[in-house]
């Protein structure tokens, strides 16, 4: 059945060359696989190395399976457990609090430097923003207490091993963030005092600390993915979870909607106070920071709806 | 709780879809992975890619639809569940009644009268 070997390669060469293509697919899987697709892709190609499409197609389908394992696509991992949908709420709600941060410090001020005629809107806007955003803390906080003596359950069962790396790796990208968050501040205090504008070398560093801010995001998601895919809730706190999940993502929802008003108030009576200019003066409402803050709402709130969808479907999936 | 077949029966409506193309090829026998994909490639004409072929592998087994005979190894063939004979033949009645609507369709250039297929949970229409 097999074809023909040849093109000088060496069967180990060979070989390494196929592993090495497996890695994208998750341990498990290729525990079982493995050696199956390993057989398939050296029968395809008759031996000779794998050209290129067939190992994107492979680094493609193996991402897939990863997301697939994860549960983060596909049917539900387990139908009794919490699954990640909730957990992917959680993750979105962090990134919206990051966002929420900035959007209060542009914020700051706004009923001082604008008409006093065109208050209404960005007032109520901007209330609403800050009463959802109270609304989903405490869901958080609910559906963390919900989840948490499963936690202990697994962790008292032995269950630390299979969580330790992930933990040790969020914790380390953890504290790197918060050395380089505390560096660039203080680098800011230099910078804001004694530029005219933020140096190139400075915006480099303020984008590195984002994008560490994101790894660190991620690392906890993956720890809280890891949890979520083992912990196991009984059917009354897993809907507790639930909707707990559901609150949260009508609060972003919410939120996102509330924010793009305010701005758009603001742009349409103050675009001077976005801008950072004088009242009166003329100025493009699109503030780089603020288009930022309110594309990462926007994502983070799609995650959490997504997130909650899972949620549903596992619920469904489960016969609740 | 919708079942794995009502499940796969909804979901398989295309007869190019690599389960149904796989269920149909191991219909006629047992294969391994690379017979199947020529096995596949000689009756529908469609090249599945090991990544493809491998991952609607995966999804069969997790549903029951097909199972590995023999002991594990590089080329360990596959075959039919009870199960998954049922389901393959659930989907291709499907698609013979989009076959059979559509002739007809094109040959009368009007719809005929069919009760509906797929109904809401709790019998309500």
């Amino acid at each position: 059945m097999a074809a023909g070997r040849g093109c000088g390669v060496s069967d180990a060469h060979r070989n390494d060359e196929v592993h090495r293509l497996l890695r994208w697919y998750p341990k498990g899987w290729r525990e079982r696989y493995g050696d199956e697709l390993a057989a398939l892709v050296e029968d395809t190609t008759g031996g000779g190395p794998p050209p290129p499409a067939l190992r994107r197609s492979l680094a493609w389908s193996g991402f897939g399976e990863r997301l697939r394992s994860a549960g983060l696509v596909g049917e539900p991992v387990s139908p009794t457990g919490m699954g990640v949908g909730p957990w992917l709420v959680g993750c979105a709600w962090a990134a919206f609090v990051f966002a929420g941060l900035v959007f209060a410090k542009l914020a700051e001020h706004w009923d001082a430097a604008t008409p006093t005629g065109s208050h209404t809107v960005p007032m109520v806007s901007f209330d609403a923003v800050e009463a959802l955003a109270v609304l989903s803390a405490l869901a958080i906080v609910v559906g963390v207490v919900a989840a948490l003596p499963a936690l202990v359950r697994l962790l008292a069962a032995g269950g630390w091993p299979a969580l330790r790396t992930r933990v040790f790796v969020a914790i380390g990208l953890t504290v790197t963030t918060g050395l380089a968050v505390t560096g660039l501040a203080l680098w800011a205090h230099r910078v804001s005092v004694h530029a005219d504008g933020a140096p190139g070398g400075y915006q480099l560093v303020a984008m590195g600390v984002a994008l560490l801010f994101a790894a660190t995001l991620a690392g906890w998601s993956v720890v809280g993915v890891a949890v979520a895919r083992r912990i196991e809730l009984s059917p009354p706190l897993r809907r507790l979870v639930i909707s707990c999940a559901g609150v949260v993502t009508l609060a972003m929802v919410g939120m996102t909607a509330a924010a793009a008003t305010w701005w758009g108030a603001l742009s349409k009576s103050a675009p001077w106070f976005l801008a950072g200019g004088r009242p009166g003066t003329a100025a493009s409402p699109f503030d780089p920071t603020m288009v930022g803050t309110a594309v990462l709402m926007a994502v983070a709130t799609l995650v959490a709806v997504y997130g909650t969808v899972q949620a549903a479907r596992g619920w469904r999936a489960a016969g609740r | 709780m919708r079942s794995k077949l009502a499940d796969v029966a909804t979901t398989w409506t295309r007869p190019n879809d690599p389960p149904v193309l796989i269920l149909t090829s191991l219909a006629a026998g047992n294969k391994h992975g690379y017979a199947l994909a020529q096995d596949i490639e000689g009756f529908a004409g469609v090249v599945l890619g090991p990544g493809t072929l491998y991952g609607a592998i995966t999804r069969l087994e997790e549903r029951g639809l097909i199972e590995p005979v023999g002991a594990s190894g590089r080329r360990r063939p596959y075959r039919l569940t009870a199960a998954g004979r049922a389901s393959l033949a659930e989907a291709l009645e499907d698609m013979r009644r989009v076959t059979d609507e559509g002739t007809a369709r094109l040959r009368t250039g009007r719809a005929r009268t069919v009760e509906p297929r797929w109904r809401p949970a709790g019998g309500a229409v």
